[in-house]
C-alpha cells in the first residue's frame, strides 16, 4: 500500500522535530541511527513523538527492524486506525 | 483490575534515608559530554546517592525506622506489622524484614514479610499494609520500602548506571476509624518481565561459571548476568500506554474530581516520561512534584522520598489529597488516592 507523500513528509518533519537543535538533514531515506546525534536517549524522543502525534506504540523490536525514517513511518502508518 | 478501597488507616508518619555519598551525572565519563547533557535533560537526573561499602537496605531502613518510631513516640511492642518491599534483600532467604524486626527490637507478635516489587512497590505495599490494619486487629505497622540498586548494576552500563540511587523509606500506619479511605487501582503484566531483570541468581538460572563474566552488549553497555538489564525504550512505551489509563480508571471508578487532588506523586524514573504522562492526564505542573533531579530512581522509595523532600512544608498546613502512581519492573503498576492529615514527616536523613 503506497503512503501519501504529504503524510510521509509530515512524518519526516515530526521526526526531525524530535531532534532538538539538529543541523542534520532529514529525508525519507535518512538512516537515522547513523546520525551523529542518535543514541538511546534520542530514541525516547522519537517514540514520544510517535505516541503524542500518532497515538501508536513503537517498541524496541520495531526500532531494531528499521534503518530509515520511511521504514519507521511504514510501521506507524500500519498501526494508525 | 484490582480496584478497592481500604478504610480505617491513617498514615501517621514518614521518614526517608539516602546515603551521604553523592555522584553527579555530569561526571559520568562512560559517555561523551554531549550524551551526558542529553541524559540529564531527558531523565532529569542530575545527581544520585550511592552507598559506600557494605550498607544494605536493612542498614538504611533500620536507621530511618528508629528515628521515625522515636519521633512518633510509639512503643515498639505496639508495632505488630512490618512489611519490607525490596528487590535487593540481604539474603536470598530468610526474608530481610524478619531480620529488621529483630534488629529494631519489635516483639514476636509483630508479623514481618518481604514483598518482591520495585517501582510499583510503594503503592502495592500500602495496599497490603493498609488492608492488614483496616480491621483493627493490628493497630500499628511499618511499611518499609527501598533498594540498594547500585549493588546490582554495572557502572559501565550507560543504560542503567546513571539512573539509579540507593535509599529506603518508612511509612508508619495506624488504625484510625476517622481516617479517609485509601483507594487503589492495581495492575500487572508478566509479558513484559524481561524489560527490567537480573537474569541469574534465581532458581531458573542458577549462578554458574558464565554468570560473572562481563559482556559488552553494545558500545557503552557492559554487564554480567547478575547485573540489571533495563530496556529503557520498552519501559518508556509501557508507561505511556498504561499509567494514564490506570489513573483515569481510579478517578472514574471512585468519582474523584481531578481538581480536588492537591498533588500527584509519580514514581521518579524519567522526567520526559513523567511529563508525557502528566500531559496525557492534563495535570498542572505545580501539582506534580519531582525529586528526580537530586535523588534519581530509588525504586520503591521514590514516592515517599518525593513526599518527604518536596511536600513536607505544604502538608503542615492541613489535610492534603494525594494521588500516587508507581509503575515499572514486572511489569507492575498501580495508583492510589489517599489523604495525608497531620502526618509526621522527618526531614530526609543522610546515612554515613
Amino acid at each position: 500500500m503506497s503512503m501519501p507523500q504529504s503524510d510521509l513528509n509530515t512524518f519526516v518533519s515530526n521526526f526531525k522535530a524530535a531532534f532538538e537543535g539538529t543541523a542534520s538533514v532529514f529525508e525519507h531515506g535518512t538512516r537515522f541511527k547513523e546520525l551523529p546525534e542518535w543514541n538511546s536517549m534520542q530514541a525516547l524522543y522519537v517514540v514520544g513523538m510517535i505516541d503524542a502525534e500518532y497515538n501508536v506504540e513503537f517498541n524496541s523490536a520495531d526500532l531494531k527492524s528499521c534503518t530509515t525514517i520511511e521504514e519507521v513511518f511504514a510501521i506507524v502508518q500500519s498501526r494508525t486506525k | 483490575m484490582a480496584i478497592f478501597e481500604v478504610n480505617n488507616v491513617k498514615i501517621a508518619g514518614l521518614s526517608a534515608i539516602v546515603p551521604a555519598n553523592e555522584l553527579f551525572n555530569r561526571d559520568y565519563d562512560c559517555i561523551s559530554e554531549a550524551e551526558r547533557e542529553l541524559l540529564i535533560k531527558t531523565t532529569g537526573i542530575v545527581s544520585r546517592r550511592i552507598v559506600k561499602g557494605d550498607e544494605t537496605v536493612l542498614d538504611l531502613s533500620y536507621e530511618a525506622a528508629e528515628k521515625l518510631i522515636a519521633k512518633l513516640s510509639w512503643e515498639k511492642s505496639e508495632i505488630e506489622l512490618l512489611i519490607l518491599v525490596t528487590q535487593s534483600p540481604d539474603y536470598i532467604i530468610p526474608a530481610t524484614s524478619i531480620i529488621l524486626q529483630e534488629k529494631l527490637g519489635l516483639g514476636k507478635n509483630c508479623l514481618a514479610f518481604d514483598v518482591n516489587l520495585g517501582c510499583s512497590g510503594y503503592v502495592y505495599g500500602l495496599s497490603v499494609a493498609a488492608s492488614m490494619i483496616s480491621s483493627g486487629r493490628i493497630k500499628k505497622g511499618l511499611l518499609v520500602v527501598g533498594d540498594v540498586s547500585s549493588k546490582g548494576i554495572n557502572i559501565k552500563d550507560k543504560s542503567s548506571a546513571p539512573l539509579f540511587s540507593d535509599a529506603a523509606a518508612i511509612t508508619a500506619l495506624e488504625f484510625d476509624e476517622s481516617a479517609e479511605p485509601i483507594k487503589f487501582s492495581l495492575q500487572s503484566d508478566g509479558k513484559g518481565y524481561e524489560a527490567i531483570m537480573i537474569p541469574d541468581g534465581g532458581i531458573r538460572n542458577p549462578i554458574n561459571e558464565s554468570t560473572l563474566v562481563e559482556v559488552e552488549i553494545e558500545k557503552g553497555i557492559v554487564r554480567n548476568r547478575r547485573q540489571l538489564i533495563l530496556n529503557g525504550l520498552d519501559i518508556f512505551n509501557f508507561s505511556l500506554r498504561e499509567v494514564a489509563p490506570n489513573i483515569e480508571t481510579l478517578l472514574q471508578h471512585f468519582l474523584i474530581d481531578k481538581d480536588s487532588v492537591d498533588y500527584w506523586v509519580f514514581h521518579q524514573a524519567n522526567f520526559l516520561m513523567n511529563e508525557m504522562v502528566r500531559k496525557k492526564i492534563k495535570l498542572p505542573a505545580e501539582k506534580v512534584p519531582y525529586s528526580l533531579g537530586k535523588y534519581g530512581n530509588t525504586s520503591s522509595a521514590t514516592i515517599p522520598i518525593t513526599i518527604v523532600n518536596n511536600l513536607a512544608e505544604e502538608l503542615e498546613s492541613g489535610p492534603k489529597k494525594l494521588v500516587l502512581s508507581g509503575f515499572g519492573v514486572g511489569l507492575s503498576w498501580g495508583s492510589c488516592l489517599l489523604t495525608l492529615n497531620k502526618t509526621v514527616i522527618l526531614p530526609i536523613i543522610e546515612s554515613k
